[in-house]
């Protein structure tokens, strides 16, 4: 069951996210709600096949924007291996470790989209006007369904 | 951490990096697996934002066919209100006239004079006279009919003469060719503008009222003359056409 509504989720998310970015989009700041996804699926599901699902997506994002093939893959591959990897020392239940959604989600960002800024300067200004609060809103709707999470867990206790 | 994580992450980043310096370095292996596996569903894509396009744009166009088809209702009324005017002050009302097509076969420049020469087919009635017109306006009048060949005598000829008001202010005027085409007979106090369209009066009863001949490109006002000099851009290329138009009456 669990398998299946992460199947649900992860369609879901992408359709958001590759075919309906423009009617998604909050002054023009792609959503990349897949951020979400990993993160929750990382903590939720095993490292390896958080680790596959995470090259599997990214492999799927690069197909939709394949000018820089790869990029999405390296992107969310560490991502999730940074995740795993803090899985063991950060207490995750705490709401702190929201802040490390809102750093991966900054650092997706700065690798996925910064490269496509032609020039130093726009690529720059691009950290404050695109990378800085597209993560803002990663970091925002993390929290939501952190909320909603807990809430469920609560009930279920 | 797992050993076997670590390689699977080194294998997913090895590949990802591969994937990046091949295309880099021109081999494209990404965008070619990118475009073998995703074209039909981009396709679907591009149709489906293709689509919602269309039913903005089909929205749109909905909304200015009522408009349009509000204002024509609206100016068949004025029509019908004019034409009723017209009739109590005992104007001479205008017959409509048939649109008949001629192919033309050659246009002659002589000494800066554009004579158009037209076949018409066989069964059609063209007389001398008739005014002749392009897909934008006026281009000149028909001089002669030899057999099925008609002769035109196209408005940049010295020897024609077009009564035409501005449209806009309704200052009459007479157009001659004179290398270029000048509009005669404006006082200097006359409300010409650069921009306004010249438009067939009806005085002469060669050109029927409201046929557009051009546009106002250069107005002159010299103290010592009485007149304005006034330079006028046909709407038509007289210097090339592959059909024109005869106004028949009917």
């Amino acid at each position: 069951m669990r398998i299946f509504i992460a199947i649900v989720f992860f369609i879901i998310v992408c359709l958001i996210d590759l075919a309906f970015t423009p009617y998604f989009s909050l002054f023009h700041i792609k959503p990349y709600a897949i951020i979400l996804f990993l993160y929750f699926f990382t903590l939720k599901f095993s490292p390896l096949s958080a680790l596959i699902v995470a090259g599997f997506t990214g492999f799927l994002y690069d197909i939709f924007a394949p000018d820089w093939f790869g990029l999405h893959i390296i992107a969310f591959s560490t991502f999730v291996y940074v995740e795993i990897a803090l899985r063991d020392r950060v207490y995750w239940e705490r709401m702190i470790s929201l802040l490390f959604l809102f750093a991966g989600a900054f650092f997706i960002r700065l690798v996925v989209d910064v490269p496509f800024y032609a020039g130093f300067l726009k690529a720059f200004t691009s950290v404050f006007t695109s990378a800085l609060p597209g993560a803002l809103i990663n970091l925002l709707a993390g929290l939501v369904v952190k909320i909603i999470i807990d809430a469920k867990q609560k009930n279920a206790i | 951490m797992k050993k076997s994580l670590n390689i699977v992450y080194g294998v997913i980043l090895l590949t990802g990096v591969v994937f990046l310096l091949s295309e880099r370095s021109g081999s494209m292996i990404g965008e070619g697996i990118a475009y073998r596996t995703i074209l039909p569903f981009r396709v679907m894509l591009n149709n489906f934002h293709e689509l919602i396009r269309a039913k903005e744009e089909n929205d749109a166009l909905s909304r200015m066919v009522v408009a349009l088809s509000l204002k024509l209702q609206e100016l068949r009324e004025i029509q019908v209100e004019n034409q009723r005017l017209k009739k109590i002050l005992g104007f001479v009302q205008e017959h409509h006239r048939f649109i008949q097509p001629v192919q033309v076969v050659n246009i002659l420049t002589e000494a800066d004079n554009t004579i158009i020469i037209c076949k018409k087919k066989p069964y059609t009635i063209v007389k001398p006279d008739l005014p002749v017109v392009g897909y934008n306006g006026l281009i000149g009048k028909v001089k002669e009919v030899v057999d099925d060949y008609i002769r035109i005598q196209s408005i940049a000829h010295s020897m024609t003469r077009v009564s035409v008001i501005d449209s806009r202010s309704r200052v009459f005027g007479i157009l001659k060719w004179e290398g270029a085409l000048y509009l005669h007979g404006v006082p200097l106090t006359g409300d010409v503008k650069v921009g306004d369209t010249l438009v067939t009066s009806g005085m002469g009863a060669v050109y029927p009222k409201g046929i557009n001949v051009g546009i106002i490109k250069k107005v002159v006002r010299n103290r010592n003359e009485y007149q304005t000099t006034i330079l006028v851009e046909p709407f038509e290329n007289l210097s090339f056409q592959e059909e024109v138009f005869v106004l028949v009456k009917p």
